[in-house]
């Protein structure tokens, strides 16, 4: 080491004087003229982070956001009983059998199993829960987060990209590209995201349920399913020219859920090519701004389901249309923060006699949460976001139209043939048009919990219908639910 | 904790600065050393103890160093204490895994358990860092620190902590005991903060999520254009958003009143990789130059020393960004390459066109990436087969060309901030003598404010942010 110090004497140094020096220089001369700017940049960046800094505090956090359908993240538990109440978790977690796991599972939301069934932590991920979470919570309720989130669409679409968070500008429509969601939690306990594979997956146990549950039924009924296409299935044709549909894996979607319910051998109603069709000519079938068909789109679903029923549907003129709301922005929008089309209407088929119809919304035990004359909640959902939850709404918005009974009749003296409907959302604005010609009973597999025997046991039942959105068909597995209370019901009718 | 984060923005700052300028000047370094200690335990806490067990080594080591100044010997210990120890922990909470799991682990017989520890957090970069003090000492270049919180704010300084650059002691000695902050100084931060601001958030994220997204795509899945469009917007990330990184360090060292080097200096206009590599991480060629390559004699000996000492150097350069195999002959890979150009190909290359230098250069680093972004050996060797064709899906389909046709004006923005024009054009108008200077001179604020509405736009509506430099 003694001899460096002449080494570093000698060594080349580059003689050219650096950019930057010689931009400093200048600078310095230009001092004087730039000293207003100077002040100026100064003003604007210190107002700028003080200003968003203290309307942070300032203005009150909020539990929903209404723009986006979801839950923001409050403000974090910054203590140290939250550690500890965290470790008493993960140590339960990791003495947790795999059935115990699956009920937590079940009893929590999935971003908690995510960070739950991670039972390898370091201590260094209690501290990081802090940290990631004042993340959230900051983003969550900046301030004027909606109109930032504009700002931010027109960044995208001034870009000239197409599309803002995955979903995709086509026309006037958003579109949805991905629609798988969820994760699985691997043997080992690490949770990776679910793929298209696990789609396919879960399409094909899910066909297998029903054809379970078709195997045990007795003569008299009968079980098909309707799956309705996603707007990027309907709306295909309003793509933008240069997008890969390909790469959505819709048609492997399809071809997977075809294939299974043939080699099963279920009824399938065809609904999705009718609805592309009608998208062709131009007619309002599916929401700009929302994932869910228009009520027309329903109509046209109905049409082909009656029909696989043998029966004749009503003729559109026999209904009167009429407009509950203009103003209906819907989840794409939420996550796409803009949009050319403007604003969709959500229509009312109306006909003669509806209102003595009866809905009636129930808990899985049974206890009557809401009482609807014909099939529409129109005072609650009119001024909030959430306007699709007209059809068979409780009164409870945060319930909207997914509750787990929703028991439909016409109110006459003569009891009619029963239809079980096992749907999700898209099934609420088909229950209207089923109903002028069954008694329903609608079930949403999601949050029902009962057993169903008293339903099954219905002398008038002579359907079941499952009519499912492909995004939840390829997504959600509780149609299992169904199949574990139908199958034991009949089998234990046959012995 | 980031920069690029609504809460370092929007709480942190305005608590870091607001403080700073409130307190007297003779409290400024305390409350730098306290706030960069909180910035440092954010999310992970317990290498606090690590960071101040530096503190306290290297300000004792560069305080025997300076005492024992007559007494060489003496002065020689503490110096080579400090670098045993700094070295050591660096070895420990980086290398130890890898030594352990890939190399000896590997010998019949031999199993000793894996430790698992993760890495603190900008291990690498404040190691280097605390050592560069004792070794300018040592030197005389610079005098020695009295004050254990100043130096204690050196070497945790939040702004260059977790990422660099890597500031050399003697560049801050004086700043770090007296230093004006002025006006100017501030605004020229602001601005070259903000540069580093929408260059991480607006293009490396952006980029980034490209990247990953093709990273992602089964093997047999990926087209050969889609490989080199991926690894090619690896390469822009990368560039993005370390120099970003380094950018808003520099650009929140202006704001307290402190000057650092540059550490990049538009890397991807290099004309050799000799030319490359004085622009990218240049304090850290630097520190690997001062304190490794002219120790050893640099390029003034024989000619075979000189070629063991770039290989010695690139070879460390390699280990130091990460304990895997893929960094060590990523090192190995430059080191050569910078051997044949000191050997020959310097010559060859003067005698063609700029713009061959420049696809050779831009080749070259390429597929430096390559192998410095899979850890994962197997991934990265699927990946190069991939870019050749083998077990790709085709040349081309039609998501590549979706690809590139939605993203055209953003690409054409990257290439464009990957050269010096916008910065000499911001110059030429920000200093200009006339009209246009005048009106430039208006827009610039309203230009900044409208640059921060779009990156906290950017920040409140993405959950893609990685860090890429955390692990270094």
């Amino acid at each position: 080491m003694e001899n460096n110090e002449n080494v570093t004497k000698v060594a080349p140094k580059p003689k050219k004087k650096p950019e930057a020096e010689i931009l400093l220089d200048r600078q310095i001369e230009m001092k004087k003229k730039t000293r207003a700017t100077d002040i100026a940049i100064l003003s604007v960046f210190c107002a700028f982070i003080l200003f968003f800094g203290v309307a942070f505090f300032v203005i009150p956090d909020k539990t929903y956001s209404e723009t986006e359908k979801r839950a923001l993240q409050q403000a974090p538990d910054l203590s140290f009983s939250r550690i500890a109440s965290d470790i008493r978790r993960d140590l339960r977690l990791m003495t947790m059998t795999d059935t115990e796991k699956a009920e937590y599972k079940s009893e929590k939301n999935w971003d908690e199993v995510k960070a739950a069934v991670k039972t390898d932590r370091s201590y260094k991920d209690y501290f990081t829960v802090f940290a990631d979470e004042i993340g959230d919570y900051y983003a969550d309720q900046f301030p004027f987060r909606d109109q930032l989130r504009a700002v931010k669409a027109a960044a995208e679409i001034g870009l000239l990209k197409q599309e803002n968070n995955d979903v995709l500008f086509a026309g006037k429509y958003l579109v949805k590209k991905d629609t798988v969601s969820g994760v699985v939690i691997n043997e080992d306990g690490t949770v990776r995201d679910r793929t298209e594979e696990d789609a396919y997956e879960t399409i094909r146990s899910n066909v297998t349920m029903i054809s379970g549950i078709e195997k045990n039924l007795p003569e008299n009924i009968d079980i098909r399913t309707a799956i309705a296409g996603r707007t990027v299935d309907v709306a295909r044709s309003a793509l933008p020219a240069i997008f890969p549909y390909e790469s959505t894996h819709a048609e492997q979607y399809w071809q997977t859920y075809e294939t299974a319910a043939s080699d099963a051998g279920i009824t399938t109603v065809g609904i999705k090519d009718t609805l592309t069709d009608h998208f062709k000519n131009g007619e309002y079938v599916c929401y700009k701004t929302d994932h869910h068909w228009t009520t027309l789109g329903a109509y046209y679903a109905y049409c082909d389901i009656i029909r696989s029923f043998g029966e004749e549907p009503f003729p559109l003129d026999q209904f009167r249309r009429t407009v509950y709301s203009d103003k209906f922005v819907g989840t794409t929008y939420a996550k796409a923060g803009a949009s050319f089309g403007g604003a969709d209407t959500i229509e009312l088929f109306r006909f003669e006699g509806d209102e003595n119809y009866t809905t009636t919304i129930t808990d899985s035990s049974g206890n009557v949460l809401t009482t609807l004359k014909a099939f529409y909640n129109e005072d609650v959902y009119r001024d909030i976001n959430d306007k699709y939850s007209v059809f068979i709404g409780s009164d409870n918005p945060g319930d909207g139209g997914n509750n787990a009974v929703t028991l439909v009749t016409d109110g006459g003296a003569e009891p009619r043939k029963k239809l079980i409907l096992i749907k999700d959302s898209f099934g609420n604005s088909l229950v209207p048009f089923l109903a002028r010609h069954y008694d329903l009973v609608v079930l949403d597999m999601r949050v029902y919990s009962g057993d169903m025997t008293e339903f099954l046991g219905d002398p008038q039942l002579a359907h079941i219908l499952v009519a499912y959105n492909m995004e939840t068909f390829m997504n959600d597995e509780n149609i299992t639910n169904a199949a574990a209370r139908i199958i034991p019901y009949f089998r234990s009718l046959s012995k | 904790m980031v920069f690029s984060t609504l809460e370092f923005l929007f709480l942190y700052l305005i608590v870091a600065l607001g403080f700073y300028y409130l307190f007297p000047r003779k409290w400024r370094n305390i409350w730098l050393l306290i706030i960069s200690l909180v910035f440092y335990g954010w999310g992970e806490p317990i290498y606090l103890f690590l960071m101040i067990f530096t503190i306290i080594v290297d300000y004792v080591c560069g305080f025997m160093v300076d005492k024992y100044r007559d007494d060489k010997k003496k002065a020689k210990t503490a110096l080579i204490v400090s670098v045993i120890l700094n070295l050591a922990i660096l070895g420990f909470f980086k290398y130890y895994d890898f030594i352990v799991g890939s190399i000896l682990n590997k010998i019949p017989g031999v199993n000793i358990p894996l430790l698992g520890l993760s890495l603190p957090i900008g291990i690498s970069f404040y190691t280097f860092q605390a050592l560069s003090y004792v070794i300018d000492v040592y030197r005389g270049d610079a005098s020695v620190q009295k004050k254990i919180t100043s130096f204690g704010a050196y070497v945790t300084l939040f702004p260059q902590l977790i990422a660099g650059p890597i500031v050399r002691y003697k560049d801050v000695d004086d700043a770090l005991n007296e230093r004006t902050e002025t006006v100017d100084l501030f605004a020229s931060g602001i601005r070259t903060f903000m540069a580093g601001l929408a260059k991480k958030i607006l293009l490396a994220n952006v980029v980034g999520e490209l990247w990953s997204n093709i990273r992602a795509v089964p093997v047999g899945e990926r087209t050969v254009l889609a490989a080199w469009i991926g690894i090619i917007f690896y390469s822009l990330q990368l560039y993005f958003d370390f120099s970003a990184y380094s950018d808003m360090a520099i650009g929140l060292g202006k704001m307290m009143g402190f000057r650092f080097l540059e550490n990049f200096n538009y890397p991807y206009v290099a004309d050799s990789i000799t030319d490359f590599w004085r622009r990218w991480h240049m304090s850290l060629s630097t520190w690997f130059r001062d304190n490794v390559y002219f120790p050893l004699g640099g390029s003034r000996c024989s000619l075979f020393k000189t070629y063991r000492n770039l290989f010695v150097v690139w070879m460390l350069t390699g280990i130091w960004h990460g304990a895997y195999w893929n960094y060590i002959l990523w090192g190995v890979f430059y080191g050569v390459i910078l051997m044949m150009e000191k050997g020959f190909l310097l010559k060859w290359l003067e005698k063609i066109p700029r713009f061959f230098r420049h696809v050779y250069t831009l080749i070259i680093v390429l597929f430096g990436w390559l192998i410095f972004v899979f850890e994962n050996t197997s991934e990265g060797w699927a990946y190069v087969k991939n870019m050749f064709g083998v077990g790709a899906a085709g040349f081309a389909n039609s998501a590549d060309a979706y690809l590139i046709l939605r993203n055209l004006v953003f690409i054409a923005i990257m290439i464009i901030a990957c050269t010096p024009l916008p910065k000499k054009l911001f110059y030429k108008l920000y200093f200009n003598e006339n009209k246009t200077g005048k009106i430039w001179r208006v827009l610039v604020p309203v230009g900044c404010a409208a640059l921060l509405v779009v990156c906290t736009a950017y920040m409140v509506d993405s959950s893609f942010n990685p860090f890429l430099y955390f692990r270094f």
